[in-house]
Protein backbone atom coordinates (compact mmCIF):
# COMPACT_ATOMS: atom_id res chain seq x y z
CA UNK A 1 0.00 0.00 0.00
CA UNK A 2 1.35 3.73 -0.67
CA UNK A 3 1.05 5.61 1.96
CA UNK A 4 1.41 8.84 0.23
CA UNK A 5 -1.71 7.93 -1.88
CA UNK A 6 -4.70 9.54 0.23
CA UNK A 7 -3.27 11.74 2.58
CA UNK A 8 -6.09 12.86 5.50
CA UNK A 9 -8.01 16.26 5.51
CA UNK A 10 -5.89 19.03 6.86
CA UNK A 11 -8.58 19.67 9.33
CA UNK A 12 -8.93 15.78 10.54
CA UNK A 13 -5.06 15.81 11.34
CA UNK A 14 -6.12 19.15 13.00
CA UNK A 15 -8.89 17.72 15.04
CA UNK A 16 -6.51 14.69 15.73
CA UNK A 17 -3.97 16.96 17.36
CA UNK A 18 -6.58 18.44 19.76
CA UNK A 19 -7.87 15.16 20.57
CA UNK A 20 -11.50 15.66 18.39
CA UNK A 21 -11.41 13.35 15.90
CA UNK A 22 -14.33 10.17 15.73
CA UNK A 23 -12.57 7.18 17.02
CA UNK A 24 -13.10 5.80 13.18
CA UNK A 25 -11.24 8.68 11.48
CA UNK A 26 -8.76 8.46 14.14
CA UNK A 27 -7.96 5.06 13.85
CA UNK A 28 -7.46 5.42 10.31
CA UNK A 29 -5.46 8.94 10.43
CA UNK A 30 -3.12 7.90 13.15
CA UNK A 31 -2.40 4.51 10.90
CA UNK A 32 -1.40 7.28 8.09
CA UNK A 33 0.86 9.43 10.43
CA UNK A 34 2.65 6.16 11.14
CA UNK A 35 3.79 5.74 7.63
CA UNK A 36 3.63 9.17 6.25
CA UNK A 37 6.39 11.99 7.99
CA UNK A 38 4.83 14.74 5.72
CA UNK A 39 1.69 14.30 7.70
CA UNK A 40 3.34 13.11 10.59
CA UNK A 41 5.01 16.59 10.81
CA UNK A 42 1.53 18.56 10.02
CA UNK A 43 0.57 16.95 13.09
CA UNK A 44 3.19 17.69 15.13
CA UNK A 45 3.20 21.31 14.28
CA UNK A 46 -1.20 21.68 14.87
CA UNK A 47 0.01 20.35 18.20
CA UNK A 48 3.05 22.30 18.94
CA UNK A 49 0.59 25.57 18.39
CA UNK A 50 -2.23 24.30 20.45
CA UNK A 51 -0.08 23.95 22.97
CA UNK A 52 1.19 27.19 22.80
CA UNK A 53 -1.83 28.57 22.34
CA UNK A 54 -2.98 26.39 25.50
CA UNK A 55 -0.50 28.42 27.68
CA UNK A 56 -2.13 31.44 26.79
CA UNK A 57 -5.62 30.74 27.57
CA UNK A 58 -6.39 27.86 29.34
CA UNK A 59 -5.33 29.19 32.65
CA UNK A 60 -7.36 32.20 32.02
CA UNK A 61 -10.17 30.29 30.37
CA UNK A 62 -10.55 27.67 33.13
CA UNK A 63 -9.42 28.88 36.12
CA UNK A 64 -10.63 31.55 37.93
CA UNK A 65 -9.58 35.01 37.08
CA UNK A 66 -7.29 36.29 39.65
CA UNK A 67 -7.93 39.43 41.00
CA UNK A 68 -11.60 39.88 39.93
CA UNK A 69 -14.53 40.23 42.51
CA UNK A 70 -14.63 37.04 44.63
CA UNK A 71 -11.86 34.94 43.23
CA UNK A 72 -14.02 32.09 42.75
CA UNK A 73 -15.56 34.08 40.12
CA UNK A 74 -14.98 31.75 36.92
CA UNK A 75 -14.30 32.21 33.37
CA UNK A 76 -17.64 30.53 32.47
CA UNK A 77 -19.25 33.73 34.96
CA UNK A 78 -17.20 36.20 33.30
CA UNK A 79 -18.68 34.86 29.54
CA UNK A 80 -22.37 34.61 31.00
CA UNK A 81 -21.59 38.95 31.78
CA UNK A 82 -20.36 39.45 28.76
CA UNK A 83 -23.36 37.76 27.33
CA UNK A 84 -25.47 39.67 28.98
CA UNK A 85 -24.45 42.92 28.55
CA UNK A 86 -24.33 42.42 24.35
CA UNK A 87 -27.94 40.72 24.63
CA UNK A 88 -29.14 44.08 26.81
CA UNK A 89 -27.31 46.31 24.09
CA UNK A 90 -28.68 44.66 21.57
CA UNK A 91 -32.17 44.68 22.76
CA UNK A 92 -31.22 48.61 23.56
CA UNK A 93 -30.28 49.40 20.04
CA UNK A 94 -32.77 47.26 18.16
CA UNK A 95 -35.63 49.31 20.56
CA UNK A 96 -34.67 52.11 19.10
CA UNK A 97 -34.84 51.44 15.69
CA UNK A 98 -37.51 53.58 13.66
CA UNK A 99 -40.96 53.22 14.87
CA UNK A 100 -40.34 50.73 17.28
CA UNK A 101 -39.41 52.92 20.53
CA UNK A 102 -40.09 56.20 21.62
CA UNK A 103 -37.42 58.22 21.40
CA UNK A 104 -36.09 59.49 24.41
CA UNK A 105 -36.99 57.27 27.30
CA UNK A 106 -34.75 54.57 28.91
CA UNK A 107 -35.81 51.20 27.57
CA UNK A 108 -35.42 49.37 30.50
CA UNK A 109 -38.71 51.87 31.51
CA UNK A 110 -40.52 51.58 28.30
CA UNK A 111 -41.10 48.39 28.43
CA UNK A 112 -43.70 48.02 30.77
CA UNK A 113 -45.61 50.78 28.91
CA UNK A 114 -45.91 49.23 25.85
CA UNK A 115 -49.23 47.79 24.41
CA UNK A 116 -49.70 44.01 25.08
CA UNK A 117 -49.64 42.25 22.24
CA UNK A 118 -52.49 40.08 21.04
CA UNK A 119 -52.86 36.77 22.58
CA UNK A 120 -51.40 33.40 20.85
CA UNK A 121 -53.68 30.89 19.54
CA UNK A 122 -53.47 27.59 21.30
CA UNK A 123 -52.04 25.56 18.45
CA UNK A 124 -49.34 27.87 18.66
CA UNK A 125 -48.21 27.32 22.14
CA UNK A 126 -48.58 23.04 21.29
CA UNK A 127 -46.58 23.59 18.47
CA UNK A 128 -43.82 25.80 20.96
CA UNK A 129 -44.16 23.19 23.39
CA UNK A 130 -43.85 20.02 20.91
CA UNK A 131 -40.45 21.93 19.78
CA UNK A 132 -38.84 22.45 23.09
CA UNK A 133 -39.73 18.99 24.19
CA UNK A 134 -37.74 17.61 20.80
CA UNK A 135 -34.91 19.65 21.44
CA UNK A 136 -34.51 19.27 25.13
CA UNK A 137 -35.19 14.96 24.43
CA UNK A 138 -32.22 15.32 21.51
CA UNK A 139 -30.04 17.26 24.11
CA UNK A 140 -30.34 14.85 26.61
CA UNK A 141 -29.81 12.37 23.58
CA UNK A 142 -26.55 13.85 22.04
CA UNK A 143 -24.96 15.39 25.43
CA UNK A 144 -21.77 14.76 25.57
CA UNK A 145 -19.97 13.37 28.92
CA UNK A 146 -16.92 15.49 30.42
CA UNK A 147 -18.14 18.08 27.75
CA UNK A 148 -18.41 21.31 30.11
CA UNK A 149 -15.30 22.98 28.33
CA UNK A 150 -17.04 23.41 24.70
CA UNK A 151 -18.75 26.42 25.70
CA UNK A 152 -16.00 27.80 27.21
CA UNK A 153 -13.51 27.04 24.15
CA UNK A 154 -15.86 29.68 22.35
CA UNK A 155 -14.81 32.89 24.10
CA UNK A 156 -14.16 35.31 20.92
CA UNK A 157 -10.80 35.49 19.69
CA UNK A 158 -10.58 39.29 20.36
CA UNK A 159 -10.72 39.40 23.84
CA UNK A 160 -6.92 36.66 24.11
CA UNK A 161 -4.02 39.12 24.40
CA UNK A 162 -2.43 40.28 21.46
CA UNK A 163 1.36 39.32 20.68
CA UNK A 164 3.97 41.09 23.24
CA UNK A 165 6.69 42.51 22.05
CA UNK A 166 9.18 41.42 19.81
CA UNK A 167 10.98 39.21 22.31
CA UNK A 168 8.96 36.10 21.72
CA UNK A 169 9.42 33.33 23.93
CA UNK A 170 11.47 35.67 26.35
CA UNK A 171 8.83 38.06 26.09
CA UNK A 172 7.82 40.47 28.67
CA UNK A 173 3.84 41.58 28.71
CA UNK A 174 1.10 42.38 30.46
CA UNK A 175 -1.26 39.82 31.04
CA UNK A 176 -4.47 40.60 29.78
CA UNK A 177 -7.62 38.87 32.00
CA UNK A 178 -9.87 37.55 29.49
CA UNK A 179 -13.12 38.74 30.99
CA UNK A 180 -12.24 42.34 30.27
CA UNK A 181 -12.06 45.05 28.06
CA UNK A 182 -9.06 45.91 26.79
CA UNK A 183 -6.56 47.72 24.83
CA UNK A 184 -2.63 47.47 24.12
CA UNK A 185 -0.44 49.41 22.56
CA UNK A 186 3.82 48.90 21.91
CA UNK A 187 5.95 51.68 21.49
CA UNK A 188 8.90 51.79 19.46
CA UNK A 189 11.30 51.18 21.72
CA UNK A 190 8.97 48.23 22.49
CA UNK A 191 7.59 49.31 25.89
CA UNK A 192 4.08 47.59 25.75
CA UNK A 193 0.83 49.76 27.93
CA UNK A 194 -2.24 48.08 28.46
CA UNK A 195 -5.25 49.03 29.48
CA UNK A 196 -7.62 47.09 31.15
CA UNK A 197 -11.18 47.98 32.16
CA UNK A 198 -13.05 45.79 34.53
CA UNK A 199 -16.87 45.63 33.30
CA UNK A 200 -18.08 45.07 36.38
CA UNK A 201 -16.72 47.13 38.95
CA UNK A 202 -15.91 49.70 36.12
CA UNK A 203 -12.23 49.74 37.68
CA UNK A 204 -9.34 51.15 35.27
CA UNK A 205 -6.14 49.67 35.79
CA UNK A 206 -3.32 50.78 33.58
CA UNK A 207 -0.01 49.07 33.09
CA UNK A 208 3.25 49.42 31.43
CA UNK A 209 6.40 47.13 30.71
CA UNK A 210 9.62 48.90 30.07
CA UNK A 211 12.25 47.63 27.97
CA UNK A 212 14.74 51.00 28.39
CA UNK B 1 19.83 21.73 35.98
CA UNK B 2 19.97 21.01 39.92
CA UNK B 3 21.45 24.69 40.18
CA UNK B 4 18.27 25.77 38.85
CA UNK B 5 16.04 24.39 40.52
CA UNK B 6 17.56 25.67 43.39
CA UNK B 7 17.40 29.02 42.48
CA UNK B 8 13.96 28.94 41.52
CA UNK B 9 12.95 27.21 44.99
CA UNK B 10 14.79 30.07 46.77
CA UNK B 11 12.74 32.63 44.55
CA UNK B 12 9.45 31.27 45.12
CA UNK B 13 9.26 31.28 48.96
CA UNK B 14 7.00 33.32 50.86
CA UNK B 15 8.75 36.84 50.78
CA UNK B 16 10.22 36.50 46.81
CA UNK B 17 7.29 38.93 46.34
CA UNK B 18 7.60 42.55 49.00
CA UNK B 19 5.51 45.22 48.75
CA UNK B 20 7.41 48.19 49.82
CA UNK B 21 5.28 51.50 50.76
CA UNK B 22 7.00 54.45 52.54
CA UNK B 23 5.94 54.83 55.71
CA UNK B 24 4.49 58.29 55.43
CA UNK B 25 2.98 57.11 52.64
CA UNK B 26 -1.12 57.84 52.19
CA UNK B 27 -1.77 54.15 51.44
CA UNK B 28 -0.89 51.40 53.99
CA UNK B 29 -1.11 47.73 52.58
CA UNK B 30 -3.60 45.63 53.98
CA UNK B 31 -3.27 42.67 52.49
CA UNK B 32 -1.19 40.93 49.48
CA UNK B 33 -3.01 37.86 47.61
CA UNK B 34 -0.13 36.69 44.56
CA UNK B 35 -2.92 34.13 43.50
CA UNK B 36 -1.52 32.07 40.98
CA UNK B 37 2.07 33.78 40.24
CA UNK B 38 5.11 31.53 39.26
CA UNK B 39 8.77 31.39 38.59
CA UNK B 40 9.66 29.57 35.90
CA UNK B 41 13.22 29.41 34.22
CA UNK B 42 13.67 30.53 30.91
CA UNK B 43 17.49 29.86 29.81
CA UNK B 44 19.71 31.72 31.41
CA UNK B 45 17.03 34.21 32.97
CA UNK B 46 13.64 33.61 35.26
CA UNK B 47 10.01 34.60 33.88
CA UNK B 48 8.33 35.88 36.14
CA UNK B 49 4.04 35.53 35.92
CA UNK B 50 2.43 38.01 38.11
CA UNK B 51 -1.22 37.54 39.44
CA UNK B 52 -1.45 39.74 41.91
CA UNK B 53 -4.54 41.89 44.06
CA UNK B 54 -3.36 44.02 46.77
CA UNK B 55 -5.30 45.69 49.00
CA UNK B 56 -4.91 49.34 49.95
CA UNK B 57 -6.10 51.41 52.37
CA UNK B 58 -6.47 55.20 52.35
CA UNK B 59 -4.42 56.76 55.65
CA UNK B 60 -4.17 60.32 53.97
CA UNK B 61 -6.85 63.06 54.96
CA UNK B 62 -7.41 63.61 51.16
CA UNK B 63 -9.71 62.03 48.20
CA UNK B 64 -7.09 60.14 46.12
CA UNK B 65 -7.93 59.72 42.39
CA UNK B 66 -5.07 57.74 40.89
CA UNK B 67 -2.47 55.29 42.38
CA UNK B 68 0.76 54.01 39.98
CA UNK B 69 2.84 51.28 41.82
CA UNK B 70 6.27 50.52 40.19
CA UNK B 71 7.11 46.72 39.95
CA UNK B 72 10.67 45.79 39.75
CA UNK B 73 11.99 42.59 38.95
CA UNK B 74 15.10 43.43 37.98
CA UNK B 75 16.43 47.56 37.57
CA UNK B 76 18.89 46.97 34.20
CA UNK B 77 16.96 44.33 32.60
CA UNK B 78 14.73 44.70 29.42
CA UNK B 79 10.99 43.81 30.35
CA UNK B 80 11.89 43.51 34.55
CA UNK B 81 10.32 47.31 35.01
CA UNK B 82 6.55 47.96 35.27
CA UNK B 83 4.06 50.31 36.24
CA UNK B 84 0.70 49.39 37.32
CA UNK B 85 -1.61 52.53 37.31
CA UNK B 86 -5.05 52.68 38.55
CA UNK B 87 -7.00 55.66 37.62
CA UNK B 88 -10.73 57.30 37.88
CA UNK B 89 -10.61 56.19 41.51
CA UNK B 90 -12.38 58.20 44.15
CA UNK B 91 -11.77 56.48 47.46
CA UNK B 92 -12.45 58.70 50.49
CA UNK B 93 -9.97 58.48 53.95
CA UNK B 94 -9.88 54.99 55.64
CA UNK B 95 -11.62 53.33 52.22
CA UNK B 96 -9.92 50.31 50.95
CA UNK B 97 -9.39 50.05 47.12
CA UNK B 98 -8.11 46.77 45.20
CA UNK B 99 -5.33 47.06 42.55
CA UNK B 100 -4.88 44.23 40.12
CA UNK B 101 -1.39 43.32 39.03
CA UNK B 102 -1.30 40.59 35.82
CA UNK B 103 2.14 41.06 34.33
CA UNK B 104 5.34 39.14 32.78
CA UNK B 105 8.44 40.26 33.56
CA UNK B 106 11.97 38.91 33.56
CA UNK B 107 15.36 38.92 35.32
CA UNK B 108 18.25 37.26 35.30
CA UNK B 109 18.69 33.60 37.02
CA UNK B 110 20.57 34.18 39.87
CA UNK B 111 19.94 32.99 43.50
CA UNK B 112 21.20 36.68 45.48
CA UNK B 113 19.33 37.56 48.89
CA UNK B 114 15.82 40.07 48.27
CA UNK B 115 13.20 39.97 47.04
CA UNK B 116 12.44 38.47 43.73
CA UNK B 117 9.64 41.57 42.88
CA UNK B 118 9.53 44.19 44.57
CA UNK B 119 6.42 47.13 44.71
CA UNK B 120 6.80 50.56 45.23
CA UNK B 121 4.86 53.44 45.51
CA UNK B 122 5.44 55.54 42.19
CA UNK B 123 2.88 58.00 42.56
CA UNK B 124 -0.84 59.26 43.68
CA UNK B 125 -2.90 62.05 42.66
CA UNK B 126 -5.64 63.68 44.82
CA UNK B 127 -8.88 64.98 44.05
CA UNK B 128 -7.41 68.76 44.42
CA UNK B 129 -4.94 67.59 41.55
CA UNK B 130 -1.83 67.61 44.17
CA UNK B 131 1.16 64.82 43.87
CA UNK B 132 2.52 62.31 46.23
CA UNK B 133 5.64 60.04 45.38
CA UNK B 134 8.47 59.29 43.80
CA UNK B 135 7.80 59.92 40.56
CA UNK B 136 10.11 57.66 39.15
CA UNK B 137 8.10 56.20 35.79
CA UNK B 138 6.46 60.09 35.26
CA UNK B 139 3.20 58.49 36.96
CA UNK B 140 2.08 62.00 37.26
CA UNK B 141 1.80 62.97 34.05
CA UNK B 142 0.08 60.12 33.07
CA UNK B 143 -2.33 59.92 36.05
CA UNK B 144 -3.02 63.87 35.68
CA UNK B 145 -3.34 63.44 31.86
CA UNK B 146 -5.64 61.01 32.62
CA UNK B 147 -7.59 63.08 34.89
CA UNK B 148 -7.87 65.73 32.95
CA UNK B 149 -9.43 63.88 29.92
CA UNK B 150 -12.12 62.43 32.32
CA UNK B 151 -13.32 65.73 34.23
CA UNK B 152 -13.72 66.82 30.29
CA UNK B 153 -15.38 63.82 29.18
CA UNK B 154 -17.83 63.60 32.35
CA UNK B 155 -18.45 67.17 32.08
CA UNK B 156 -19.48 67.10 28.26
CA UNK B 157 -21.77 63.77 28.70
CA UNK B 158 -22.94 65.53 32.12
CA UNK B 159 -24.05 68.02 29.93
CA UNK B 160 -25.61 65.84 27.16
CA UNK B 161 -27.73 64.22 30.06
CA UNK B 162 -29.17 67.85 31.39
CA UNK B 163 -30.06 68.67 27.99
CA UNK B 164 -31.37 65.91 26.24
CA UNK B 165 -32.29 63.69 29.39
CA UNK B 166 -31.36 60.18 29.75
CA UNK B 167 -32.28 59.28 25.84
CA UNK B 168 -29.83 61.53 24.84
CA UNK B 169 -26.92 60.43 26.83
CA UNK B 170 -27.99 57.31 25.79
CA UNK B 171 -27.94 57.52 22.58
CA UNK B 172 -24.40 58.98 22.58
CA UNK B 173 -23.22 56.42 24.33
CA UNK B 174 -24.72 53.90 22.21
CA UNK B 175 -22.78 56.38 19.25
CA UNK B 176 -19.65 55.97 21.03
CA UNK B 177 -19.94 51.84 21.20
CA UNK B 178 -20.82 51.79 17.43
CA UNK B 179 -18.38 53.83 16.56
CA UNK B 180 -15.77 51.69 18.54
CA UNK B 181 -16.90 48.34 17.14
CA UNK B 182 -17.06 49.56 13.48
CA UNK B 183 -13.06 50.87 13.94
CA UNK B 184 -10.61 49.32 11.82
CA UNK B 185 -7.70 48.06 14.39
CA UNK B 186 -4.17 46.84 13.69
CA UNK B 187 -2.76 44.24 15.89
CA UNK B 188 1.17 46.52 16.88
CA UNK B 189 4.48 44.41 17.56
CA UNK B 190 7.69 45.79 18.64
CA UNK B 191 9.99 44.64 15.37
CA UNK B 192 13.46 43.70 15.88
CA UNK B 193 15.76 46.95 14.46
CA UNK B 194 17.84 46.30 11.53
CA UNK B 195 16.01 42.90 10.50
CA UNK B 196 15.00 43.04 7.17
CA UNK B 197 11.98 41.00 6.93
CA UNK B 198 10.03 42.74 4.59
CA UNK B 199 9.75 42.06 0.65
CA UNK B 200 9.38 45.46 -0.23
CA UNK B 201 12.16 48.29 -0.15
CA UNK B 202 12.90 50.29 3.22
CA UNK B 203 11.64 53.94 2.26
CA UNK B 204 11.61 57.51 3.67
CA UNK B 205 8.29 58.69 3.82
CA UNK B 206 7.59 62.14 5.03
CA UNK B 207 4.76 62.58 8.04
CA UNK B 208 1.63 63.89 7.07
CA UNK B 209 1.38 66.53 9.79
CA UNK B 210 -2.19 67.19 11.53
CA UNK B 211 -2.28 70.89 13.78
CA UNK B 212 -5.05 70.62 16.36
CA UNK B 213 -6.89 73.80 17.37
CA UNK B 214 -5.13 75.80 20.40
CA UNK B 215 -1.94 73.26 20.50
CA UNK B 216 0.85 74.62 22.25
CA UNK B 217 3.45 72.50 19.77
CA UNK B 218 2.79 72.40 16.44
CA UNK B 219 4.27 69.17 14.68
CA UNK B 220 5.78 71.27 11.63
CA UNK B 221 7.12 67.67 9.88
CA UNK B 222 8.29 64.36 10.14
CA UNK B 223 9.80 61.29 8.84
CA UNK B 224 9.48 57.45 9.26
CA UNK B 225 10.80 54.94 7.43
CA UNK B 226 8.57 52.09 6.32
CA UNK B 227 8.92 48.64 4.67
CA UNK B 228 5.89 46.44 3.83
CA UNK B 229 4.35 46.07 7.18
CA UNK B 230 7.18 48.12 9.13
CA UNK B 231 7.55 51.23 10.70
CA UNK B 232 10.93 52.13 12.05
CA UNK B 233 13.08 54.92 13.47
CA UNK B 234 10.37 57.87 13.38
CA UNK B 235 11.78 61.61 13.53
CA UNK B 236 9.99 64.65 14.17
CA UNK B 237 10.32 68.33 14.02
CA UNK B 238 8.43 70.61 16.46
CA UNK B 239 8.09 74.23 17.72
CA UNK B 240 7.07 75.45 20.75
CA UNK B 241 4.25 78.25 19.45
CA UNK B 242 2.61 78.62 23.09
CA UNK B 243 3.84 81.38 26.12
CA UNK B 244 5.22 78.67 28.30
CA UNK B 245 7.99 76.36 28.23
CA UNK B 246 7.60 72.91 27.31
CA UNK B 247 9.02 69.69 28.85
CA UNK B 248 7.17 66.95 27.35
CA UNK B 249 5.06 65.88 24.77
CA UNK B 250 3.19 63.21 22.93
CA UNK B 251 2.19 62.66 19.00
CA UNK B 252 -0.47 60.44 18.06
CA UNK B 253 0.25 58.69 15.01
CA UNK B 254 -2.06 56.92 12.04
CA UNK B 255 -1.07 54.85 9.64
CA UNK B 256 -2.44 54.36 6.03
CA UNK B 257 -2.47 51.28 4.41
CA UNK B 258 -2.58 50.28 0.85
CA UNK B 259 -6.18 50.46 0.49
CA UNK B 260 -6.32 53.88 1.69
CA UNK B 261 -7.61 52.63 5.51
CA UNK B 262 -6.84 54.78 8.53
CA UNK B 263 -5.74 53.04 11.54
CA UNK B 264 -5.02 54.53 15.43
CA UNK B 265 -1.05 52.97 15.56
CA UNK B 266 -0.06 54.40 18.99
CA UNK B 267 1.65 57.26 20.46
CA UNK B 268 4.80 58.63 21.09
CA UNK B 269 6.27 60.46 23.88
CA UNK B 270 8.99 62.47 23.88
CA UNK B 271 10.87 64.53 26.38
CA UNK B 272 11.70 67.67 24.97
CA UNK B 273 12.66 71.12 26.12
CA UNK B 274 11.15 73.68 24.28
CA UNK B 275 11.16 77.47 25.31
CA UNK B 276 8.00 79.51 23.77
CA UNK B 277 9.09 80.19 19.85
CA UNK B 278 11.91 77.46 19.88
CA UNK B 279 12.23 74.41 17.37
CA UNK B 280 13.42 70.77 17.99
CA UNK B 281 13.12 67.48 17.26
CA UNK B 282 12.36 64.20 18.87
CA UNK B 283 13.06 60.76 17.26
CA UNK B 284 13.08 57.10 18.68
CA UNK B 285 15.22 53.61 16.95
CA UNK B 286 13.27 50.59 17.14
CA UNK B 287 10.44 49.34 14.76
CA UNK B 288 6.58 48.70 14.60
CA UNK B 289 5.24 45.90 12.63
CA UNK B 290 1.70 45.81 11.67
CA UNK B 291 -0.71 43.06 10.66
CA UNK B 292 -4.31 42.86 9.93
CA UNK B 293 -6.55 40.95 12.04
CA UNK B 294 -6.62 38.06 10.04
CA UNK B 295 -3.07 37.80 10.94
CA UNK B 296 -1.65 38.91 7.34
CA UNK B 297 0.91 41.31 6.94
CA UNK B 298 -0.39 45.01 6.55
CA UNK B 299 1.01 47.04 3.95
CA UNK B 300 1.55 50.98 5.07
CA UNK B 301 1.68 53.27 2.77
CA UNK B 302 1.42 56.91 4.70
CA UNK B 303 1.87 58.10 8.11
CA UNK B 304 0.26 60.87 9.89
CA UNK B 305 1.02 62.08 13.21
CA UNK B 306 -0.79 65.42 15.54
CA UNK B 307 0.53 66.50 18.78
CA UNK B 308 -2.09 64.90 21.70
CA UNK B 309 -0.67 66.14 24.64
CA UNK B 310 2.00 68.57 26.06
CA UNK B 311 3.18 68.65 29.84
CA UNK B 312 4.75 72.98 30.66
CA UNK B 313 7.94 72.83 32.53
CA UNK B 314 5.65 73.74 35.82
CA UNK B 315 3.93 70.65 35.51
CA UNK B 316 0.58 71.83 33.85
CA UNK B 317 -0.73 69.80 30.65
CA UNK B 318 -2.45 70.73 27.73
CA UNK B 319 -5.01 68.57 26.10
CA UNK B 320 -7.14 68.82 23.29
CA UNK B 321 -10.54 69.82 23.27
CA UNK B 322 -13.71 67.17 23.01
CA UNK B 323 -14.37 69.05 19.96
CA UNK B 324 -10.80 68.96 18.50
CA UNK B 325 -11.00 65.47 18.88
CA UNK B 326 -14.29 65.40 16.81
CA UNK B 327 -12.92 66.60 13.94
CA UNK B 328 -14.04 63.82 11.40
CA UNK B 329 -10.65 62.94 10.19
CA UNK B 330 -10.17 61.55 13.68
CA UNK B 331 -13.54 60.86 15.03
CA UNK B 332 -13.38 57.03 13.33
CA UNK B 333 -9.86 56.24 14.01
CA UNK B 334 -9.07 57.34 17.34
CA UNK B 335 -9.69 54.83 20.10
CA UNK B 336 -12.39 56.33 22.59
CA UNK B 337 -10.59 58.37 25.55
CA UNK B 338 -9.78 56.44 28.85
CA UNK B 339 -12.67 57.98 31.14
CA UNK B 340 -15.16 57.51 27.59
CA UNK B 341 -14.43 54.06 27.53
CA UNK B 342 -15.13 53.52 31.14
CA UNK B 343 -18.23 54.43 30.76
CA UNK B 344 -19.01 52.85 27.74
CA UNK B 345 -18.07 49.81 29.48
CA UNK B 346 -20.25 50.54 32.46
CA UNK B 347 -23.40 51.24 30.20
CA UNK B 348 -22.94 47.84 28.20
CA UNK B 349 -22.62 45.83 31.39
CA UNK B 350 -24.82 47.54 33.86
CA UNK B 351 -27.14 49.94 32.01
CA UNK B 352 -27.54 53.52 31.92
CA UNK B 353 -28.27 54.38 35.54
CA UNK B 354 -24.63 53.11 36.64
CA UNK B 355 -23.04 55.76 34.21
CA UNK B 356 -25.68 58.49 35.39
CA UNK B 357 -24.92 57.65 38.88
CA UNK B 358 -20.86 58.03 37.69
CA UNK B 359 -21.40 61.40 36.51
CA UNK B 360 -23.42 63.16 39.56
CA UNK B 361 -20.67 61.22 42.11
CA UNK B 362 -17.43 62.51 40.47
CA UNK B 363 -18.78 65.99 38.60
Amino acid sequence: MNPHAHHPEQSAIALLAGGELAWQESFSTRLHLLLCSRCKRQFELFRADRIELGDVTAAELRQPTVGQPGAEASAWDDLEAELRANIRLGLTVGSLAPGLAPSDAAVEEDADDLPSPAPYPPWRWAVVCGALVFVLTAGWWLRTPGGSSLPVASVPAWELPTPGPAAGDLGMQVLLPVANVSRTETDFDGSTRSRVIDGETGQVTLQQVYVE
Amino acid sequence: MALVTLALQAQTQPGSFRVDLPPDAPVALVSADWGTSRVTARGGALLLELHSTLQLKNTGARRIRAVSLLVTAQDRTPGGRASVTVPSLDIETSDTFPVHIDLRLMRPLQTGPGAVVDVQLDGILFEDLAFYGPNRMNARRSMLAWELEARRDRKALLTVLERGGAGALRNELIEALARDSAQPRLAVQAASAGRATAVEPERVVNLAALSLPATPVELLSGTVRIAGDEARAPHVVLRNVGTKPVRSIEVLWLVRDAQGREYAAGSLPADVSLAPGQTGSASKEGALRFSLPNGGPASLAAMTGFVSSVEFSDGALWLPSRQALRDPRLLGVLPPCGEEERLMELYRRKGLDAVVQQLHKLR
